[in-house]
């Protein structure tokens, strides 16, 4: 093997690992029990984390998964990777979506993680993901895909507490 | 020669299903022995899209016909008991009831729950039942029939020991792609059980 060789080996396995690093998960597990489209639900949360999205799948003790969704950190932009079809229309699970994003904002995540809760805003002015909570409903704002800003009550109740 | 090697093959295939319906019909008679099941239990549930395991424990009662106590209790504390019709959840310090024969869905976890234990899955026109071998175990596959159920479960493997029939780990399959395992330890069979552990 020449030196040649061996240089773009040495550079590949450089930039291998800085791609891993920079695109490594942070894995939290809870014992969550949170409103999850009205309805009052016990459970298991596992909170995965890239510098980009937040990844939630909410399982029962049971061990029978609810939901496995992706969405994003600073935009309202989701991923479904998995829905019980106990949530029956594509409203509800578009709704579970809307909670997680909120809850990748909320006071519960932040406190557990040791961050702060962030508020965004965009170069208008207007706020690009916001938090705000009032009693025990958040109110959320974020541009949706038409760039027009959405703003809107949820009742929330994130009690989380890390599991081993 | 076809003719032959086909004659063969079905009556190789007629001797398995007679052997495999004897190890059944003998699964389930023991099954139908069982008065009393106090036991330890390790739960497993893999998910499809992390390499970490969800791993929590802890103890089963059942008593014949209709009582069963299934409690969590590492690294959390969540119990299900089911005394006939009456289902009591047990989370942390909060307790809710429901009536398995007005609420559907807890009526279907109890008679699903129950049957695995009972051995009554073998009748449940619900499932498809076929047995497998491995080192240790007979592994009887109920392959999910009942189209609502299917939805959550696509198959349930029960294991049991080949020498004394006894069911020792469940698989549950998702339709997600996950899997769940309960495996039970430390089975005590018929030993007399107080009725206080069926209360909430």
């Amino acid at each position: 093997m020449t030196f040649l060789n061996l240089k773009y080996l040495f550079s590949a396995l450089l930039i291998g690992l800085v791609l891993s690093v920079s695109a490594q998960r942070v894995v939290m597990k809870y014992d969550a029990d949170m409103m999850v489209q009205g309805k009052d639900l016990s459970g298991i949360l596992i909170h995965s984390a890239t510098d980009s999205s937040n990844r939630f799948v909410f399982v029962s003790k049971l061990g029978l998964k609810f939901f496995d969704v992706e969405v994003g950190k600073t935009e309202f932009s989701y991923a479904i990777h998995y829905f019980s079809p106990a949530f029956k229309s594509e409203k509800r699970v578009i709704g579970v979506a809307k909670e997680m994003f909120v809850l990748g904002f909320s006071d519960a995540l932040a406190k557990q993680q040791g961050s702060k809760v962030k508020f965004i805003r965009s170069k208008q002015g207007s706020c690009k993901a916001a938090f705000g909570l009032f009693g025990k409903r958040v109110r959320v704002c974020y541009l949706d895909s038409h760039t027009s800003v959405q703003c809107k009550f949820y009742p929330v109740k994130f009690d989380l507490r890390v599991l081993y | 020669m076809r003719k032959f090697l086909f004659i063969g093959m079905m009556l190789i295939s007629l001797v398995l299903t007679a052997q495999s319906g004897k190890v059944l019909q003998q699964i389930k008679a023991e099954a139908q022995k069982i008065n009393t099941i106090d036991a330890a239990f390790v739960q497993t549930k893999n998910i499809s899209f992390i390499d970490e395991q969800l791993v929590s424990s802890g103890k089963f009662w059942f008593s014949r016909p209709d009582k069963m106590r299934w409690e969590y209790q590492k690294p959390f504390f969540y119990s299900i008991i089911i005394n006939g019709d009456d289902i009591t959840i047990v989370d942390d310090k909060r307790e809710s009831r429901f009536d398995a024969a007005s609420n559907a869905m807890f009526g279907q976890i109890k008679l699903v729950i129950m049957n695995m234990v009972n051995g009554k899955m073998f009748d449940d026109p619900g499932y498809h039942a076929t047995l497998t071998e491995e080192d240790k175990f007979y592994v009887v596959n109920f392959e999910t029939v009942n189209k609502a159920m299917k939805d959550y479960i696509t198959s349930i493997d029960l294991y049991f020991t080949k020498d004394s029939f006894l069911m020792e780990t469940i698989r549950m399959n998702e339709a997600s792609g996950d899997n769940t395992m309960i495996e039970f330890k430390n089975q005590k069979i018929n030993q007399p059980l107080s009725d206080d552990i069926f209360k909430p």
